[in-house]
Order: structure tokens, then C-alpha cells, then sequence
């Protein structure tokens, strides 16, 4: 029973790869459309060996590290001021759902007509699209905080800021930590799209250019670059949101 | 900072404060173009833009070219995404079997697929077809696997008192207790859906023949009036496929088996 638990997680994944390379080795699937994981595995090596894939690679998370605190901080910001005052929730509110409706890569076309085809555009993007979960997850966490929480913070004759640093802001944590989770699982999707569809360097760009040239195994390897990175943006951030939330017990009302 | 959650709610007309925005940034927009020559240019000539290629009737060919592949490709992602779903939410060997491939696959960012998909499937069509099915089908996938996971043991005796196969129970139990979480992966993987969309329509080096070439188009002759209502158009019909799935979910999720709504989920 233990061997099988280890042992059929890995049975599709090896299967297909199995059935795969068998494929390419018998010329069932051409070179040109599919080629073999053997293949793929030694270009990504050379990729990895040649320093191209970490030069572009410095590029591409460089502009997601800058764009994604330009679009977290400014979520984070407007997101507590709209929702600890309501004359500019009901001034600004409306206008930040509508201007979501925008599918995200609508943008691109037009950012890039206004702000040239590298750096400030990437950038731009990638604040626009991790500033919408941050703000919303942080307004959603302050407009639910409990109400008996604010009404212990009256009898306490809390000032506003007091009130906001010792109740409003650790009710919301939960909340504002998740947007951020979503902003920066999202920030990695963006980037490499951003530079699919225009860029001179970068991951994306690589991908974009191997494709243009018919390399698909480079194409694949890119792909698993990609898809690793993610996994290891994924996993870090799962491991600090488990850390930082691990002083919540159950049940106490939190907004997750 | 004074009044915080001292009044929440401001009386029922400040709501008309939210056109002051959008209104403060027409008035700059019309001021800023109004004596130099921008390629922005005036407000107006957008909604002039929008105008003519609705009164042409090229916006509703656009339109139906990218609805369809976004519908095609909606239904068969959620399609396959059901059933993975529901195979490895009742499967346990299903779940061991499946859940490490799934998983790795899935954090590959969604357009690191297209140049790939690309090459497969043509240009212009059948790629962006596949891309939607493919992004689609996670989300559904997902929150089926969840919510079938979450299905009190309770429903479940049941469905072993009335002695049903386990097909039965799939289709009497396990299928509608699950209904609300089905309900937001299918709602999330619509608007992955239109959201990618517009990516597979202008990664093509092509036009695609759908919404994604007045944004396209738009950029490389620097007509921002044409991007502008192009941005416009998805922005609408992206809000009205969000309000229609609601309300297809709200009528089903009110006619489901009187089981579950008895056992109060």
C-alpha cells in the first residue's frame, strides 16, 4: 500500500513521456512538430549552460519585482483609503471596477503605444494588473472586520490611528495577505506575456523568438523554465503566508 | 479619518459621486487634446470611432468570431475540466494517480502556452480554440476537485441507504452538493476565458478575425481611437458574460435536488 502511494503519482507522467519519446524515436511524431524529451532536456541544458536563459531570465524578474511593488503599494494604499473613508469610496469605487472590466491584455497594445516598447512599458503593465487584487482584497478585508472588534477599540477610547493599527489592520491581514498572494502569482503570468507580445529581451521574448524561428524545443524549454520558476514563486509564497499567518487560531472570525 | 465606520454607508445619493471621476478625466482628456494634435486625440473622436464600427456592423463580426471560440472553448474546458474533477474528487486512486501531473502543469503561466499552441494549431481559429479549452478547464477542474472534497459524509450515507451505484451517487449526490463550488470555477474559467482571449487574438502575427484586431491593428497605425473602442467593446461584453453566468448559476443552483437543499448546504 505505501510502495503504491509513491509509486502512482509518477505512473501518468512517466507514461506520457514514455509513450512520447517512443513516438519521436519511431518518427511518429516529426522532429518539427514534437520534439522528443531527449531532445528538449538537452537544449534546455544548453540553454541553462549558455547563460542565455539566465540573462533574460535577471531581465524578466527584475521587471516583475519593480512593477509588482509599484502595483502592490499603490493597491495597498487605495485600498485602505477607500475603505476607511467614504467619500472617496463613493468618489473613486465605481471607476476601479469599470476600468477592471478591461481584460488584462487589452492594455498592452495601447501601453505600449504610450510608453515605448521596453522597460516603462512592462513595468506599467505589471503595476496596473497586481494593483486590482491588492486593493480589492485589502478594501474587502477592512470593510469586514467585525464589528464587536471596533466596538472593544471604542471602549478602549482608541484614536483612529490606534484603532487602525491595533484592530482594523490585523483583522484585515489575512485578507490583504491573500491579495498579495494573488498579485504576485499574478505578476508572473503577466510579465511573460507582456513580453510574448513585445519585447526585445526577456524569457517571454525568447519564447516569442524561438517560435518565430520554428525552435520548438527551445520553445519547450522556455516552457519549463517558466513553469519552474513558478512552482518556486508559488512555493515560497505559500511557505511566508503559512509562516505569517500561523498565529491565527480557528474560529476567530477572521476573513478568509 | 475621523468618521471611520462611524457611517458606513453614505446616504443613497452620494452613489452619483462616482461619475465625478470618469467625468474629471473626460473633461482633462478633452482639454489636453483640444489645441496640439495627439495621437490620442479629443474624446470624442473615439466615441466616433466606436460609433462607425458598430453602425458597419464590423464590430458585431469581430465580435461573433471571438464569442464563438470563447463559447467553443469555454464548453469543451469545462467540459474535460468536470470530469478530471470529479474523478479525482471521488477516486482516491484517481487523485493519487492525476493530482502531481495536474499540479506541475498548472504552474506554467497560461500564455507561456500560446507560441506553443500556436505552432500546433494554426494561426488564426483553431489555436485560440484550444487555448481557451485548456485555460478554462483549470479553474473548473480545480474548484470541482474542491468542492467534491467538501461534501459532508452525511450526503453521502444517504446516497448508501437508498443503495445507489456509483454512478448514482456521482449524478444524485456528489454533483449537486458540489453545484456552488463548480459554480465559481466555471465562473472564473469564463472570465480567464475572455481575458485570454484577447491575448491569443493579438499574439497572432496575423489578424485573427476577432475583437483582438482593433487593438492589434490599432497599435501598428497608431489609431488609438480604434484600440480605445476595441478596449471599450471587451470591457462591456466581458461585464454582461460575467452578469449572464450568474444568472444561469443562480437558475440552476435554484432547482437543484431537494436532498441537498433539505441537508441545508
Amino acid at each position: 500500500m505505501k510502495l503504491k502511494n509513491i509509486f502512482l503519482p509518477w505512473l501518468l507522467p512517466v507514461f506520457l513521456l514514455a509513450v512520447w519519446q517512443a513516438g519521436s524515436a519511431t518518427g511518429i511524431f516529426p522532429e518539427t512538430i514534437l520534439p522528443s524529451p531527449v531532445v528538449i532536456a538537452q537544449t534546455l541544458w544548453e540553454a541553462i549552460a549558455g547563460g542565455e536563459v539566465i540573462s533574460n531570465l535577471a531581465i524578466t524578474l527584475r521587471r516583475t519585482i519593480i512593477g509588482l511593488s509599484i502595483g502592490v503599494s499603490a493597491g495597498f494604499l487605495l485600498g485602505i483609503l477607500t475603505a476607511t473613508m467614504p467619500l472617496l469610496d463613493a468618489l473613486l469605487s465605481p471607476s476601479i471596477i469599470a476600468f477592471r472590466q478591461v481584460p488584462m491584455f487589452a492594455w498592452i497594445p495601447m501601453i505600449i503605444l504610450v510608453f515605448g516598447i521596453e522597460e516603462g512599458s512592462k513595468i506599467v503593465f505589471i503595476s496596473i494588473g497586481t494593483f486590482y487584487p491588492m486593493v480589492i482584497n485589502t478594501y474587502d478585508g477592512i470593510k469586514t472586520v467585525p464589528k464587536k472588534y471596533l466596538e472593544v477599540a471604542r471602549v478602549y477610547e482608541y484614536t483612529p490611528i490606534q484603532t487602525f493599527q491595533k484592530v482594523i489592520f490585523p483583522s484585515a491581514f489575512p485578507s490583504i495577505i491573500t491579495g498579495l498572494r494573488f498579485s504576485i502569482g499574478m505578476s508572473w503570468m503577466l510579465v511573460v506575456g507582456a513580453e510574448i507580445l513585445g519585447a526585445a529581451t526577456g524569457i517571454g521574448f525568447l519564447m516569442a523568438w524561438s517560435r518565430q524561428m520554428f525552435q520548438l524545443d527551445r520553445v519547450f524549454a522556455y516552457v519549463i523554465v517558466v513553469g519552474a520558476i513558478g512552482i518556486i514563486i508559488n512555493s515560497l509564497v505559500t511557505g511566508v503566508e503559512k509562516k505569517l499567518l500561523a498565529w491565527r487560531g480557528s474560529g476567530d472570525g477572521g476573513s478568509i | 479619518m475621523a468618521v471611520v465606520f462611524k457611517n458606513r454607508s453614505l446616504p443613497k445619493h452620494y452613489q452619483a459621486l462616482g461619475f465625478v471621476f470618469p467625468a474629471v478625466l473626460l473633461i482633462a482628456w478633452q482639454f489636453f487634446s483640444y489645441n496640439k494634435k495627439t495621437l490620442l486625440g479629443p474624446p470624442g473622436d473615439s466615441i466616433l470611432a466606436l460609433w462607425n464600427i458598430i453602425r458597419d456592423g464590423t464590430a458585431l463580426k469581430l465580435l461573433a468570431t471571438s464569442m464563438e471560440r470563447v463559447i467553443k472553448g469555454f464548453l469543451i474546458g469545462t467540459a474535460i475540466g468536470l470530469s478530471i474533477g470529479v474523478l479525482m474528487g471521488s477516486s482516491k486512486t484517481g487523485e493519487k494517480m492525476m493530482s502531481a501531473s495536474f499540479h506541475g502543469l498548472r504552474q506554467v503561466p497560461m500564455v507561456a502556452w500560446v507560441p506553443l499552441i500556436m505552432m500546433w494549431f494554426g494561426k488564426a481559429g483553431m489555436a485560440q480554440v484550444v487555448f481557451i479549452s485548456w485555460s478554462a478547464f483549470y479553474p473548473v477542474a480545480l474548484n470541482t476537485y474542491d468542492g467534491i472534497r467538501g461534501i459532508p459524509g452525511k450526503y453521502l450515507e444517504v446516497g448508501r441507504v437508498y443503495e445507489y451505484t456509483r454512478w448514482q451517487t456521482v449524478k444524485k449526490i456528489i454533483i449537486p452538493a458540489a453545484l456552488p463550488s463548480i459554480k465559481t470555477g466555471t465562473i472564473l474559467s469564463l472570465n480567464m476565458a475572455w481575458t485570454l482571449l484577447v491575448a491569443a487574438e493579438i499574439m497572432t502575427s496575423e489578424p485573427s478575425g476577432g475583437l483582438g484586431d482593433l487593438l492589434s491593428e490599432g497599435r501598428e497605425t497608431f489609431n488609438i481611437p480604434m484600440l480605445i473602442s476595441g478596449m471599450l467593446i471587451m470591457g462591456c461584453v466581458g461585464y454582461m458574460l460575467n452578469q449572464a453566468a450568474e444568472a444561469v448559476w443562480g437558475f440552476v443552483l435554484k432547482n437543484r435536488p431537494d436532498i441537498i437543499k433539505q441537508g441545508g448546504a
